[in-house]
């Protein structure tokens, strides 16, 4: 009998583990992430034509065709740390621009504000940079890309592949006494060192005002 | 001693403050480079037939020396090869070479209507066909007529049978609707 619970325990502890690590695919929003101290973004979900490609949804699109991609732009930071973020186009890489000339590309920022509404290969309200907010650790704006693909595309694009490089800067802010508290998402990782020295130095202080008042007692 | 003790503990605190403090001041750039891929259509012509065990499939192979009265198996589908699901249709033209006007009704070849539509000199497939997907036979059977007279003897019959596909997406609702056929 014991064996037999056993055994059903097992069963039903793999089956729990197999759940766990089944992770379902979703149809693909993007995301830019600024990881603070990596000092560098992290582009997801990357494509097997680009390993920083945020357009996972424009791929094999055909005439007619009206596609959406949600972009999400986070300060991903685990310390508190203040950042703007800046987004500039610079535009399309010669090979495929006739193929995005013959769509029209539309980005616009969560709270609608629309930062670029062109034929695909242009650069439009991104030819320079366009700050995105200011994020505290945490924080997050979308991104919403639409693409307008017209019937009158021709056979001549088929297979057609077209890049459009984003490029996007992050400057880190101090966080002065008049910002509002930022919500508490992560540790700083080297924290602890500071404050090891700080304690360190701390105590040697103390113990020097001591041994010196102590000698003074002395004398 | 004493002194240059303190002095250095002060300093460690001045440079610990320091390091913190000038954490917030970095800037970085980096480049996304996104794709935009088109799709394609793409579909070619399977044509078949019946071994003579009547159930295996093998690739169809001209037939030579044949009867009036006989029947040659040839069957003919299409498959999708592209990635996105198409229209299709397919024109079927018949013809034997003789010196004279050759009569083509003597040729028969058993149409599937079921699946396929007629219009215009062209056979519509009813269903958009998925990506990787293979229609029903358009037909599966040519009959040469028992009235081909001697004046047939040693003729040629050509049967050419030519697909078209055109995407099914943002196309109109059936294929009988769809626009954007291929030239011939």
């Amino acid at each position: 009998m014991k064996k037999r619970m056993k055994s059903v325990f097992c069963a039903l502890l793999a089956l729990m583990m197999l759940v766990c690590m089944a992770v379902p695919a979703f149809a693909a929003d993007a995301s830019v992430q600024y990881e603070g101290n990596a000092k560098k973004f992290i582009f997801a979900p990357g494509s097997d034509e680009s390993p920083t490609d945020l357009f996972d949804n424009f791929k094999g699109v055909m005439p007619g065709d009206t596609l959406t991609q949600k972009i999400t732009v986070k300060n991903d930071a685990p310390n508190q740390v203040k950042v703007k973020i800046y987004l500039r186009s610079l535009g399309a890489e010669e090979d495929g621009a006739a193929f995005l000339s013959q769509m029209n590309l539309t980005v616009t920022q969560e709270g609608d504000s629309e930062l670029f509404a062109a034929p695909a290969d242009q650069t439009d309200g991104l030819k320079d940079w366009v700050c995105l907010g200011t994020f505290y650790s945490g924080a997050d704006v979308d991104l919403n890309v639409k693409l307008d693909v017209p019937l009158t595309m021709g056979d001549e694009f088929q297979n057609a592949v077209g890049k459009i490089n984003w490029q996007f800067k992050v400057e880190e802010l101090p966080i002065e006494p008049t910002d509002p508290t930022p919500p508490q998402t992560g540790d700083d990782p080297y924290l602890w060192i500071y404050a090891v020295i700080c304690s360190v130095s701390v105590v040697a202080m103390v113990g020097l005002f001591f041994a010196v008042k102590r000698k003074k007692r002395t004398n | 001693m004493k002194k240059k003790l303190l002095l250095a503990a002060l300093t460690a605190i001045c440079i610990c403050i320091a390091a913190y403090g000038t954490v917030a001041y970095f800037t970085a750039e980096d480049t996304a480079t996104n794709v935009v891929t088109a799709g394609n259509i793409d579909v070619s012509l399977k044509e078949s037939a019946l071994a003579e065990d009547g159930e295996t499939l093998v690739p169809f192979e001209d037939a030579i020396g044949v009867m009036p009265g006989t029947q040659v198996s040839k069957i003919v589908q299409v498959e999708n090869t592209g990635d996105h699901d198409a229209y299709v249709r397919v024109r079927v033209e018949t013809q034997i070479d003789l010196p004279e006007e050759a009569d083509l009704s003597l040729i028969g070849l058993d149409f599937n209507t079921q699946d396929w539509v007629e219009k215009d000199g062209y056979y519509y497939y009813k269903q958009p066909l998925a990506a990787g997907a293979t229609t029903q036979p358009l037909f599966t059977t040519v009959t040469f007529s028992k009235d081909m007279g001697n004046e047939y003897q040693n003729s040629q019959a050509k049967i050419t049978v030519t697909a078209y596909a055109v995407q099914a997406e943002n196309n109109g609702s059936d294929v009988l609707k769809a626009a954007g056929w291929p030239a011939e």
